[in-house]
């Protein structure tokens, strides 16, 4: 080896400290970047995984491909097809939008695509799998070993013959026309099929047949899933297929970046350039700052070098040297804990969030992700040690002979104000003075610290936005269940009915809601401030009465369950059933911020007259014109002029501020009104115009201590498609597992940042101190006392701290509006959020960090022998 | 043989009221195997002098010219190489490496030029110095006369065309002096080494075999020692 490396390695050795905390400062630096790429790679794999569970794994489907032409493909990397036998009808559908069973066979391969529950795959084709969700959903009581006779068809769709995409329409002009008759044995149950839309008329039946007829639907992976558009292209060139017949996996080939789809994330986008570009500079000023420290640490001895003959080449080669040997010891354990910890998040993820991720997330190296972090982290460790190594070859032999540049100091330069020397002692101007003489070196340590406080400041902004968009929705939830139907049918209600017999329920309430049409209240009855804070309602209802004859509003009525309503009539101390109205309204608003909740009486009378009107179209044309609102002009549908015939009405309806058990607060928008399901139907007896009103949907909540039949049953309610059933408490848990999750990995973040920052003060802090010892030394010699010590060194930290929170403070609250204008398009934010805490936390952390590396620094210089530090030559 | 050429050499620092003339039109030569002492007060440039003979300062004007070459019109690769090549400096505070023992100290400016020791030279002058037993201890476990030694070692490693020494012996007891004097004449005899000595001691300077005084930054008397 050469004798300059050999000394480079030396020199390392002997500050080893100093080496470490740089290889660390590589190490931490470079984990950060491989660990937000291998985060990013392993999303992006979740996403392909998920993606091909919800669309099957393949980039285009062909329909009515040639079967001979398969073996003629080139460049793909595997196929697999089906073709639809026929379809039968259902015996008894659950599920009105599904009347079909769709019998399609397939071949080996397909099998692949499809998740065996129980049972086996078909051998040949008169044996059959069946799909889970048919069972669950569809209430077909198939079981493996079952045979089943079929009478199949062709499913005619407004006279044409159609395949299983198109949804079903109605009995009139989506029908079967039977064709043959057939048996089947059931020797499976898979999951349900990636293929079958969740539109698809019929539940699909797989049978296996190894005899293909002509025309298949072939499904194609290619090698090169980013080519798949002009490989598609080809194809359909060469077999001359009609594009009609083309069908891209548009989801999983976006994924892979090849689809033509806008992207929506464009603010995500620049949130994670700037958290990119910080991380970048953070690392290079770090990896430049060791350079640049060892490099003046090195001075005299380059230049005793250069005094017998290196030449300039020759040192700077001895920089890059040390630069090497740093990162190809930093980098590799860099990379291998990026490996480590991401492997250990990931854990906290899956446990934490196992139901968020249908997929468990699985460490994936993507080889772009790792190589470019990778790539980007020897570049910065070459390009960090380029500036110092061409400041070490300019240093002069003359510069190192001379042992000192004291010869350069200027009085001018380093003169210092009298009051500190009057104030603060004589060691202040000594501290100061020192500041002023080695403004280059206290440059870096400076540099450094600014640069800690905003990578600091900066992500703890980026974590402050990333949880305000997480707002708490379920947070606010008073009950356990909620169950909303929107389309009542038998079916659904049996389930309901299902649900609310369960035992599992301690609590519950039901509401049908209605909304009929009343006059509109005089406005004087109004309470003032409801009128204020709900301006936008008070709009409405000008806008309303703007519109010629525009005189009623529907308005909510909730019938609650019978027994609720006995104990809400309890609670309000009446006898007799009466109409309520409740005289509260629950508004939520995000202005500023911050989200404001009201809580309000609408009105402010004790009883109220209200009257039901016959709603009349005066105007039966639809016309368009013109609208202006707060968003600009736009033109409008007008459909037609209503007036309502308000007449007859209930006198005496009793106004209450008490909430009824179950009522939701998003259904208490505007005041409701509270009857039972006697008074509804008296209400409809009198006013049979309100029969056109009997549109309902129903809100259910209920408590329970357990949840697993509930859930189950609630499932299985989802799936008709007109009712929604949620668990608030467990949606709830997830929510907070989630900001738990994103809190993690930012607070991760900020700590190797931080860390990163740290190793950077040290190792300048501790080095300039070194290089001083002597300095330090003669002081003592000369009676400096070790309080007068500590307080040159309180005095040099307090003017660190001071001039990096100078700089730091104000950067990193420009960046901060720079993810606040990056982020303001997707989030309800209208004012920056000042990251307060962490500025105060910052401040308090540089005194902190800078004043215990000073002390740890010369901890040892305090002891020492005044006359060996003397005498030791400052080399 | 004229080995050395000094021609109009002057050297200031400072501008306008602080101008300070440390070398004012020095013209001098040196024959091959010349023992030149140059003597001065504090002050009179002689080390600025020495530093401009041995390459790790530039003139303000005038020129140097070290067997025939013109050193200061080398650009700054050529120049470290004549540095190597040509020069050996001593210097007062020995200025050794402190990480690398006493062979590899006196080995560095071959090491430098990636150059095979000559290992039978090495042992030669390892055995002149009298350093035989302290061949890989480091500089801090020598005392001030060794650590001087090992660095005129150092000077003569490359077999310079000069070798400069700057008050070699000023940081040390008179004993120590008297080696390192000794060591000197021996080389200047034994390998007709050229030496250029810097001293302020006139009894050192009469070892010499041509004493050169310097104050003000001109040269006042220029003598052979008989």
């Amino acid at each position: 080896m050469n004798i300059l490396n050999k000394l480079t390695i030396k020199h390392l050795k002997m500050n080893k400290k100093r080496t470490i905390v740089t290889i660390i400062g590589v190490l931490l630096s470079t984990s950060l970047m491989v660990g937000i790429g291998l985060l990013f790679s392993t999303i992006r794999d979740n996403a392909i995984e998920s993606t091909k569970r919800y669309t099957g794994n393949y980039h285009v489907m062909l329909k009515k491909f040639n079967y001979d032409d398969i073996n003629k493909l080139e460049k793909v990397e595997s196929t697999f097809y089906e073709h639809g036998i026929g379809f039968a009808y259902l015996e008894e559908p659950v599920n009105e939008y599904k009347p079909y069973l769709y019998i399609s066979s397939v071949n080996k391969k397909y099998f692949d695509e499809l998740e065996l529950i129980e049972g086996e795959f078909p051998k040949n084709n008169t044996e059959v799998v069946i799909s889970k969700h048919m069972i669950v959903g569809g209430d077909i009581k198939y079981q493996v070993g079952d045979t089943i006779t079929l009478e199949i068809g062709n499913r005619i769709l407004e006279g044409k013959v159609t395949d299983n995409t198109e949804g079903y329409q109605n009995s009139e002009v989506d029908y079967l026309e039977p064709k043959e008759t057939k048996t089947y044995k059931v020797v499976g149950i898979v999951e349900r099929s990636n293929f079958e839309n969740y539109s698809a008329p019929g539940y699909t039946i797989f049978t296996y047949s190894h005899l293909a007829p002509s025309e298949v639907n072939l499904y194609i992976r290619f090698n090169k899933p980013s080519k798949a558009y002009d490989l598609t292209d080809e194809i359909v060139k060469e077999f001359n297929i009609d594009k009609k017949n083309v069908q891209y996996n548009n989801s999983l080939l976006s994924i892979y970046g090849v689809s033509n789809y806008d992207n929506i994330m464009n603010s995500m986008y620049m949130v994670i350039a700037i958290v990119l570009s910080l991380i970048s500079i953070g690392c290079i000023v770090v990896i430049y700052n060791s350079f640049a420290i060892s490099v003046m640490e090195r001075k005299k001895h380059f230049g005793l070098y250069s005094s017998i003959g290196a030449t300039r080449k020759q040192i700077r080669k001895t920089v890059f040297f040390e630069a090497i040997i740093v990162g190809t010891i930093g980098i590799p354990l860099g990379i291998l804990s990026g490996f480590l910890g991401i492997g250990v998040v990931l854990q906290i993820i899956n446990n934490l969030l196992s139901s968020v991720f249908e997929i468990p997330l699985r460490l994936s190296a993507y080889p772009t992700f790792i190589i470019i972090p990778v790539v980007f982290m020897i570049l910065v460790v070459l390009i960090s040690a380029f500036l110092p190594a061409l400041l070490a070859s300019r240093i002069t032999p003359i510069d190192a002979i001379r042992q000192n540049d004291d010869i350069k100091i200027n009085k001018r330069k380093i003169r210092t104000n009298r009051i500190i020397k009057k104030l603060f002692g004589v060691e202040s101007e000594i501290a100061l003075k020192n500041i002023k003489r080695n403004k280059k070196k206290y440059r870096i340590t400076v540099i450094s610290l600014v640069t800690s406080i905003v990578l600091f400041i900066s992500f703890s902004s980026i974590l402050n936005y990333g949880l305000t968009g997480s707002s708490d929705f379920y947070s606010s939830a008073s009950y356990d269940v909620y169950v909303s139907v929107y389309n009542h049918n038998e079916t659904v209600d049996a389930k309901v009915k299902e649900i609310l017999a369960l035992d599992e329920i301690k609590k519950s309430a039901t509401m049908e809601i209605y909304s009929l049409p009343i006059n509109l209240f005089s406005e004087k009855i109004y309470q003032k401030r409801y009128l204020e804070v709900t301006d936008e309602y008070l709009r409405t209802i000008e806008n309303y009465k703007k519109k010629e004859g525009w005189n009623f509003t529907y308005a909510p009525f909730v019938v609650l369950d019978d027994q609720n309503y006995d104990n809400y009539l309890k609670e309000l101390g009446l006898n007799k059933d009466e109409v309520v109205f409740l005289n509260r309204q629950k508004y939520i608003s995000y202005d500023n911020n911050s989200r404001k909740s009201y809580d309000l009486n609408v009105v402010k009378v004790d009883e109220l007259d209200i009257k039901f009107c016959k709603v009349i179209q005066e105007e039966a044309t639809n016309k368009i014109e013109p609208s202006k609102d707060d968003n600009g002009e736009y033109d409008s549908m007008v459909s037609g002029t209503y007036r309502g015939e308000c007449d007859k009405g209930i006198e005496n309806i009793l106004v209450s501020d008490k909430i009824p058990y179950g009522l939701k607060d998003s259904l208490n928008r505007r005041g409701v009104f509270i009857i039972n399901k006697k008074i509804f139907n008296d209400l409809l007896e009198e006013f049979p115009m309100l029969l056109e009103y009997g549109d309902k949907y129903t809100e259910i909540v209920i408590e329970a201590d357990k949840y697993t039949n509930l859930n189950k049953l609630g499932e299985k309610l989802n799936v008709t498609g007109h009712a929604n059933y949620a668990n608030a408490k467990e949606m709830l848990k997830m929510e907070r597992n989630a900001i738990l999750v994103v809190k993690i990995l930012l607070y991760g973040f900020i700590t190797l940042v931080t860390l990163i920052g740290v190793t950077s003060v040290f190792n300048t802090i501790n080095t300039s101190l070194a290089l001083r010892k002597k300095e330090f030394a003669m002081l003592r010699s000369m009676g400096l006392t070790p309080k007068g010590f500590n307080k040159i060194l309180y005095f040099e930290s307090v003017f660190f701290g001071l001039k990096s929170i100078l700089f730091g403070v104000p950067l990193s609250l420009g960046i901060t509006y720079l993810i606040h204008r990056s982020v303001i398009d997707t989030m309800e934010i209208s004012k920056m959020i000042i990251p307060y805490e962490s500025i105060i936390i910052s401040i308090f952390g540089v005194f902190v960090i800078v004043l215990m590396t000073m002390m740890y620094s010369t901890k040892k210089m305090k002891h020492e022998n005044i006359i060996d530090a003397i005498r030791e030559e400052n080399i | 043989m004229e080995i050395l050429k000094v021609q109009d050499l002057t050297k200031t620092y400072g501008k306008g009221n602080t101008l300070v003339k440390a070398l004012n039109k020095i013209n001098f030569s040196v024959e091959k195997g010349e023992f030149v002492a140059i003597v001065g007060a504090s002050g009179s440039g002689k080390s600025t002098l020495l530093h401009l003979l041995g390459g790790v300062d530039r003139p303000t004007s005038g020129k140097i010219f070290v067997n025939g070459i013109d050193v200061y019109k080398l650009n700054e690769t050529d120049l470290a190489v004549f540095r190597r090549r040509q020069v050996g400096l001593i210097y007062q505070f020995y200025n050794l490496i402190p990480i690398l023992n006493v062979a590899e100290n006196i080995t560095l400016p071959i090491l430098l030029d990636n150059k095979k020791v000559d290992e039978e030279y090495l042992n030669e002058l390892i055995d002149v110095l009298d350093l035989k037993n302290r061949i890989k201890h480091l500089p801090n476990e020598l005392s001030g006369g060794q650590q001087q030694r090992v660095s005129i070692g150092r000077g003569l490693m490359n077999k310079p065309a000069l070798l400069l020494a700057d008050e070699p012996t000023g940081n040390l007891d008179s004993k120590a002096s008297k080696d390192i004097i000794d060591l000197l004449k021996l080389s200047n005899q034994k390998y007709n080494q050229t030496i250029i000595m810097i001293t302020h001691n006139q009894e050192l300077a009469r070892n010499a075999s041509r004493i050169i005084t310097i104050d003000d930054g001109q040269i006042v008397s220029d003598e052979m020692v008989k």
